[in-house]
């Protein structure tokens, strides 16, 4: 191939059908006979060591660009190739974990590069015949000390060796990678690797990808979200959006036209049911009132239904459940169970939420009806102990957390007797953990958000759909309940990930709402 | 007499499991058959029934076993096997007793209130308390879990303190679980005002809580006679009563021998009567045994006892000994040591220190302080009186008739 001029730099030779197993190549004066055995097209031309550096470099940039690399070697694919690899050069290493393809146009390793000697220059992957970012430069870095442990190193060699590399490109990605490493920038050694289709559980995806990620480090969060929330939403659209088939059970009778419809997901611990029903069963309001548990953990669908059957005989109120195929996520649990609610009215209730006495649901509907340009009502949610746990919510920065809106809850743990008594009044938004709407408008704005992976931040994302219809939000300051805070995800192991994940959902609601969420804080929203 | 249908539930049935609380229902329910009175006595047993069913008899038909367990320890919750809301139902159907007095809901699963509520709205429910498991979930004994030191009210952080596994907020819905099943109940008995007092703290309404004391089965002349030949030592007796556990003080009495010079302790002999040493923590029993060895020649280990035996050794005791370091209820030993004009030395705290007046018809001592008790032992030994003197005080106590038409009235 003879490239033009303006950008010639010299010549590149593409062999392809070689018959021959020697030809003859000749640069100025110096000529050389390449064997051919090894089908290899860059590796021997490189040896031209009289080749110029300006041309060299142009040359290389040229064959990257078509996928193309100096020292390439033909691969050979086959079911047998490694979906994991360990590449050692020196006393320097790369370690893949895995590679996984996401809806055919996304590809996530994940990884580390263990290099104190700093021997590698580049570490790139060549795929569907196009040389990636190199990792070193583009992937996101973080702790590996498992790494560290195991080869029985100082644990703080694990700092900053792990990497997750995901990459997006328009056409399927071929599951046929090669991971190439180059320790002089310019020639590289390539192995080839198997990418596999990720089938496994999204949370396990989830958590050993946040397990060591530093969520307050601004700089890094382009990087994190090209490289490590992008996968993780990945992972979890694909579950989202694949068919769910729904089971409904109903106990008892159903209750013909209720006033109102308490949708409660339920995930890991299911004995709230059990309370809440020990204190529903005290309320005579509850002869109209529609409840609908959503079992979004179909892990315990046995034992729960079999709760069911004990808390519906004992306290006879009667329920429908829902139960999920797949766990769909706190946002996904609420939008499944309002479609199966009946009444105009909802109430989105978490299952740790107690009413303090009787009547509080239909008071809080009263106040709803009185209040025309309220779009969502929630009341006072308490602690056991009579404090403030949630009055309405209050956007913040928080040096904790920069970079990000933080839901504030003011007066959090004030005795309920510190509050000046109110009926209801505005706030900038309000808990997920109860909420008050009509059926339609939650429809109107398409529900909860299920970006939001597990949970967190939708209920203010909701809020602010809510507003941009022009209705403002509000709290109950006579309606008390208690709320076991965070009870309900105490099943979730470990809690550092689970909390980085809030964080990226936290962020992920700033880079959707900032301007508004500003707009309000101001005072004008 | 008004003939009534009555139905007694306990957590369990004397014939298998000796505890005070079963053995006072039972009674209870024998002095109801004795009156005329139709009634039921079913307690849970632990016993494999037959082929799975619910309900075996034992004795006779009007006494049944029910074969159950409660599936979550932290509520007292039984509602994930049928056999509350299904079999109970159907006998409850059946019986349709007037008046359902609970002894206890411990293992059978807490629903069993409620499911009596639901099933017969009309029947009157009395509930004996026969101690704090509602209200602490120390084994109720209301004792702090690591410290042992006396704890005088539940509160969701205390609690969480001793069950750092336990959040707060699960203890507040503990209660708020018990406390619904409890809303059911008509009448409360407590056997103490101390039990009531601490209910009464809890949330109870105190107008709803009648104190009954437990009775006591009248001895026969036989044991009457035994009592009054064999009081004859020169040294001071003192007898253990009961179960053997870290709970029971018994290591607190057994220091207190050893604080004491040995010409002192010589005046002494103890008789330990009691069971079930061997289960306890290996610790406590190795403190046990070497405090045996070391007072030799003054403390005799005798193990367990039958009922029947009890004035036989009681007529063989000038003070019997309950040292309890928790709080206690209304101890049965202390009434049948009454019963037999034996003084009582026990600690001043609970239901102990209710029953017993000290000076009066036994000796107080601080709880858990075995030099407190050396000094009341060292007290009897130098005044001979005051033995004389506690037994005047001692006024028998109340026989099963009186407490059978006490709660009967409630009806």
């Amino acid at each position: 191939m003879q490239c033009s001029e303006e950008h010639s730099t010299g010549f590149l030779v593409a062999l392809a059908n070689i018959s021959e197993n020697e030809i003859e190549v000749t640069w100025r004066d110096v000529t050389q006979r390449i064997n051919l055995a090894e089908v290899s097209f860059t590796q021997q031309l490189a040896e031209l060591e009289a080749l110029p550096s300006a041309y060299f470099n142009d040359a290389t940039a040229l064959l990257e660009r078509n996928g193309f690399y100096w020292g390439q070697k033909s691969l050979f694919f086959s079911d047998d190739t490694p979906t994991n690899l360990l590449l050692s050069h020196k006393d320097s290493k790369i370690h893949i974990d895995f590679a996984f393809t996401f809806d055919e146009n996304t590809l996530l390793v994940i990884g580390w590069v263990l290099d104190l000697a700093r021997l590698f220059k580049r570490i790139n992957l060549r795929l569907n015949n196009t040389i990636s970012d190199c990792i070193l430069q583009d992937a996101f870095f973080h702790p590996r000390y498992d790494v560290a442990e195991t080869l029985e190193l100082p644990i703080h060699y694990g700092e900053k060796i792990g990497f997750a590399f995901t990459v997006s490109l328009p056409e399927p990605i071929s599951p046929n990678l090669e991971l190439m490493y180059s320790v002089d920038g310019r020639f590289f050694t390539g192995t080839a690797l198997k990418a596999e289709p990720f089938r496994r559980e999204e949370t396990w995806l989830t958590e050993i990808l946040l397990a060591n990620v530093d969520i307050t480090n601004t700089a890094k969060f382009p990087k994190l979200k090209k490289h490590v929330t992008s996968a993780i939403e990945k992972s979890w659209q694909e579950r989202l959006q694949a068919p769910n088939a729904v089971e409904v059970k109903q106990f008892g009778s159903e209750i013909s036209n209720p006033s109102l419809s308490l949708i409660v997901p339920i995930y890991g611990r299911y004995d709230f049911v059990q309370i809440q029903m020990s204190q529903f069963s005290l309320d005579s309001d509850f002869e109209n009132i529609e409840i609908v548990y959503v079992l979004d953990d179909p892990r315990i669908k046995h034992a729960f239904m079999v709760t069911c059957k004990g808390v519906f005989e004992t306290f006879g109120v009667p329920f429908k459940v829902v139960l999920s195929e797949r766990n769909l996520g706190y946002a996904g649990a609420n939008n499944l169970g309002v479609s199966h609610a009946s009444s105009e009215h909802i109430v989105l209730l978490n299952s740790d939420v107690i009413p303090k006495k009787p009547h509080q649901f239909l008071a809080l509907l009263q106040q709803f009806k009185n209040a025309e340009s309220v779009g969502i009502l929630s009341g006072t949610l308490l602690y056991e102990d009579d404090t403030i746990q949630h009055q309405g919510m209050e956007y913040m920065q928080d040096p904790s957390h920069p970079g990000m809106w933080m839901n504030y809850h003011p007066q959090k743990g004030f005795p309920l007797s510190l509050i000046e008594p109110f009926d209801i009044k505005e706030a900038q938004a309000v808990t997920g953990a109860l909420m008050l709407m009509t059926k339609q408008q939650y429809l109107d704005v398409g529900g909860f958000d299920i970006g939001y992976i597990l949970g967190d931040f939708e209920d203010s994302d909701l809020c602010m759909k809510v507003r941009n219809m022009g209705k403002c939000i509000a709290v109950s300051g006579s309606v008390h309940m208690y709320h076991l805070e965070r009870l309900s995800q105490s099943l979730v192991s470990g809690n550092t990930w689970k909390h980085t994940l809030s964080m990226v959902n936290g962020l992920r609601h700033t880079n959707k709402w900032n301007n508004e969420v500003e707009n309000v804080v101001a005072g004008n929203g | 007499m008004d003939k009534k249908k009555i139905l007694i539930i306990a957590h369990g049935h004397p014939d298998v499991h000796k505890g005070g609380a079963e053995i006072a229902a039972y009674q209870l329910f024998n002095e109801y058959e004795t009156l005329g009175h139709d009634v039921t006595f079913l307690a849970r047993s632990e016993e494999a029934p037959h082929g799975g069913a619910a309900f075996s008899v034992r004795n006779k038909a009007n006494e049944l076993l029910f074969h159950t367990r409660q599936d979550d320890d932290f509520l007292f919750s039984n509602i994930r096997t049928r056999y509350i809301w299904s079999e109970l139902r159907d006998l409850l159907k059946r019986l349709q007793p007037e008046v359902v007095h609970f002894h206890h809901f411990f293992l059978m699963g807490i629903e069993t209130l409620l499911e009596v509520r639901k099933t017969l709205p009309e029947a009157k429910i009395v509930f004996t308390l026969h101690e704090y498991l509602a209200i602490c979930h120390a084994k109720g004994l209301m004792l702090k879990h690591d410290s042992k030191k006396l704890c005088a009210k539940s509160s969701p952080k205390d609690c969480h303190n001793c069950f750092p596994e336990k959040s707060p907020a699960d203890f507040f819905m503990r209660e708020m679980y018990i406390k619904r099943a409890f809303s059911v109940v008509d009448r409360f008995v407590s056997p103490s005002e101390f039990l009531k007092q601490r209910y009464v703290d809890w949330g109870i309404d105190s107008s709803l809580i009648e104190v009954i004391e437990n009775g006591t089965p009248e001895l026969d002349e036989h044991a009457q006679m035994n009592d009054s030949v064999s009081r004859s030592s020169t040294k001071v007796r003192l007898a253990y009563f009961g179960q053997i556990n870290c709970f029971k003080g018994l290591d607190v009495l057994l220091d207190a021998l050893l604080l004491m010079d040995k010409d002192t302790r010589q005046q002494f002999v103890l008789n330990i009567h009691g069971a079930n040493l061997e289960y306890q923590p290996a610790e406590f029993q190795e403190k046990v045994y070497s405090a045996l060895k070391r007072l030799k020649g003054t403390v005799f280990l005798h193990g367990p006892y039958e009922n029947h035996e009890l004035p036989a050794l009681l007529a063989d005791t000038d003070w019997m000994v309950v040292p309890s370091i928790w709080y206690e209820n209304s101890p049965i030993v202390i009434q049948e040591a009454f019963r037999s004009n034996v003084p009582v030395i026990t600690s001043n705290v609970g239901g102990m220190a209710e029953k017993v007046t000290n000076m009066k018809n036994g000796l107080h001592f601080n709880v858990g302080k075995p030099l407190s008790l050396c000094a009341v032992l060292e007290k009897v030994a130098n005044d001979k009186n005051l033995h004389k003197q506690c037994v005047a005080g001692i006024i028998p106590p109340s026989k099963l008739s009186e407490t059978a038409k006490a709660n009967l009235a409630l009806y």
